[in-house]
């Protein structure tokens, strides 16, 4: 998968994690690289910028395993942001489908 | 390299992007190298893991939208030939007064410090505790305004900067701001990276060296090392004997103006002149004698080098800071042609003075002149008494404003005249012998008492007069009273009635 393809939607995929569990910078990162690879400094700037954009907040969270963590949660305009993206995807997903012949309308 | 290097080349890489942004992205970075440690890895093998610096700056100024490589090849555009001029100017002049004035006023703040502490001791109404801590807080709050004004000049050329920045076009203006918003003193301090601990124990020591030493000089008996300006060491001079006696003699003068000094002149069998000037330390006084004229003269300039081969000199600082006294000792075979003392409030007195001349001014001070012989007296005052006891004079000429006269035992060559002038103060005549006694008063009492004169004008204007001689069978040539209020009540026969 081309990077500018993977950037458009690193947003979307970010706010579906974090909506699932609260997550800190690292781990989001694999667990995105899990399933498309990207590199690691991709992540920052996105995560900053939804924090600036309100779209999520960030806590500090004591672990058992290391030391405090900074975790980031999605805030209210956070989840109704994800809804907006995924009808985008979606929608945006069907028309492309449809017209490179994958998919009958 | 180490977590320190990367993080700094990290840091340097991002530097077109503005502080806080920065911040937040090496902030993840330093959380990836303390979760490190914790997993048991080594920097090293983080930083393998990690993409180089350069590469992670790339992709995160992507993601804000600046092409890293136009950006650099913007910044020369953009920094034009005038461009650096004024950059130049404004930073380097800015970086003059810091580098400069800074170190110097720090230093002065430590030198008044000092001083106001050595002044202070003199003015015993505070207790020494309360003047050590009031002294001291005023200069530390001193120290941490001098900082405070060198940001707040930071801040003002800043402002100045991005003035003229925004004079220039380019896509990376805003960045170049951004770096110039962030110079400060305080984060140059967090940037040099001195543990907080250097820092407190560097202010701490001087802080202590500095309090210390105040304490040290505070009680230290004799304060040498700082003396107020003015103050001079004790400076004696002596001579052969003969060498000075033949030099002034017949021509020795002494002229000064002697403000709010105590000033006595004395004759002694001592072969020497002595000059004692006992002062003030914000007096300059100085002496100058020329040997040619054979004039010594007293006056604000430092000229002591003639003078001082003839005179013993004697400079002291009183103990009392507050009273000044000039002691003249002349040995009884010099004789003085003519005497000029003037004080402004402290006392002169003239003893054994035998000479031509004798000239004293004086505004609130008492005037005294005691068994002296002169052919020509004049005494001035406003507020101070005249008192002139046991002398022997050809014409004397006295002027006062509110000060009394008296005048006791004068007696007087051929032709002599005693004009005496004042508007409230009595005047007060006890054995005079003399050829023509004038006496002028507006409020002042007149009152003379065995005055035997050929000659004698009162004039006043609401003054009595009294006039009883013991000898009632000396006669005046001429009695005159005009007064317009005053009565004048006498026993003494004249000529005209």
């Amino acid at each position: 998968m081309s990077t500018q393809l993977k950037k458009g939607v690193l947003e979307l995929c970010v706010l579906n994690i974090l909506e699932n569990q609260d997550s800190y910078g690292y781990d989001i990162y694999q667990a995105v690289n899990e399933k498309m690879m990207i590199s690691e400094s991709t992540i920052y700037p996105i995560l900053r910028k939804l924090v600036k954009e309100g779209l999520c907040t960030t806590y500090l969270k004591e672990s058992t395993e290391g030391p405090p963590r900074k975790y980031f949660k999605t805030t209210e305009m956070g989840n109704k942001k994800l809804d907006v993206l995924k009808n985008n995807w979606i929608n945006f997903c069907r028309t492309v489908n449809l017209m490179i012949g994958c998919e009958k309308g | 390299m180490n977590k320190k290097q990367f993080l700094r080349e990290l840091e340097n890489e991002l530097s077109l992007l503005n502080y806080n942004e920065r911040r937040e992205i090496i902030s993840f970075y330093e959380d990836r190298f303390q979760n490190a440690i914790f997993e048991g890895k080594t920097e090293e093998d983080l930083i393998n893991e990690l993409e180089r610096p350069s590469e992670i700056a790339k992709n995160v100024l992507n993601e804000y939208g600046i092409n890293s490589g136009e950006s650099k090849k913007h910044r020369i555009d953009l920094l034009s030939v005038f461009g650096i001029i004024w950059f130049d100017i404004l930073v380097s002049s800015w970086l003059v007064t810091v580098s400069v004035v800074v170190p110097l006023s720090l230093a002065a703040s430590w030198f008044s410090y000092i001083w106001v502490f050595t002044v202070f001791k003199y003015y015993s109404f505070f207790p020494a505790l309360l003047r050590f801590i009031g002294v001291s807080a005023g200069y530390v709050i001193y120290f941490f305004v001098i900082i405070l004004l060198m940001e707040l000049g930071l801040k003002i050329v800043t402002r100045i900067l991005n003035w003229h920045i925004n004079v220039f076009t380019g896509d990376n203006y805003k960045s170049l701001k951004n770096k110039i918003d962030n110079i400060s003193i305080f984060r140059l301090f967090k940037k040099l990276n001195i543990p907080n601990k250097v820092i407190l124990i560097t202010i701490g020591a001087s802080l202590i060296t500095t309090f210390v030493v105040a304490i040290i000089l505070f009680y230290q008996e004799d304060s040498s090392i700082i003396i107020p300006s003015g103050t001079r060491s004790v400076e004696t001079h002596e001579l052969e004997t003969d060498v000075y006696i033949y030099n002034i003699s017949d021509s020795f003068d002494i002229t000064g103006d002697f403000e709010d000094m105590k000033i006595t002149y004395e004759v002694t069998d001592s072969d020497k002149l002595t000059v004692t000037h006992s002062y003030n330390y914000d007096n300059e006084f100085t002496i100058d004698y020329s040997e040619t004229s054979k004039y010594l003269n007293m006056f604000d300039e430092s000229k002591k080098e003639n003078w001082l081969d003839y005179i013993n000199w004697d400079f002291s600082i009183n103990s009392n800071y507050l009273v000044q006294e000039l002691h003249i000792e002349v040995p009884s075979n010099v004789s003085l042609n003519e005497l000029d003392l003037s004080s402004v409030s402290d006392p002169i007195t003239i003893s054994d003075y035998i000479g031509d001349t004798l000239d004293i001014d004086s505004v609130s001070s008492a005037i005294s002149i005691i068994s002296s012989e002169f052919t020509n007296g004049s005494a001035d005052n406003v507020s101070g008494e005249i008192i002139i006891n046991g002398v022997a004079t050809k014409d004397l000429v006295i002027n006062s404003i509110s000060g009394n006269v008296e005048l006791n035992t004068i007696s007087s060559q051929e032709n002599s005249r005693i004009d005496i002038d004042s508007v409230s103060g009595n005047v007060s005549l006890l054995e005079l012998y003399a050829n023509e006694v004038s006496i002028e008063t507006i409020s002042g009492d007149v009152s003379l008492s065995n005055v035997y004169v050929s000659g004698m004008d009162i004039q006043t204007v609401s003054g009595n007069a009294d006039y009883y001689n013991t000898d009632t069978s000396f006669v005046l040539d001429d009695l005159n009273f005009d007064s317009i209020s005053g009565k004048f009540n006498h026993s003494v026969p004249n000529k005209q009635n």
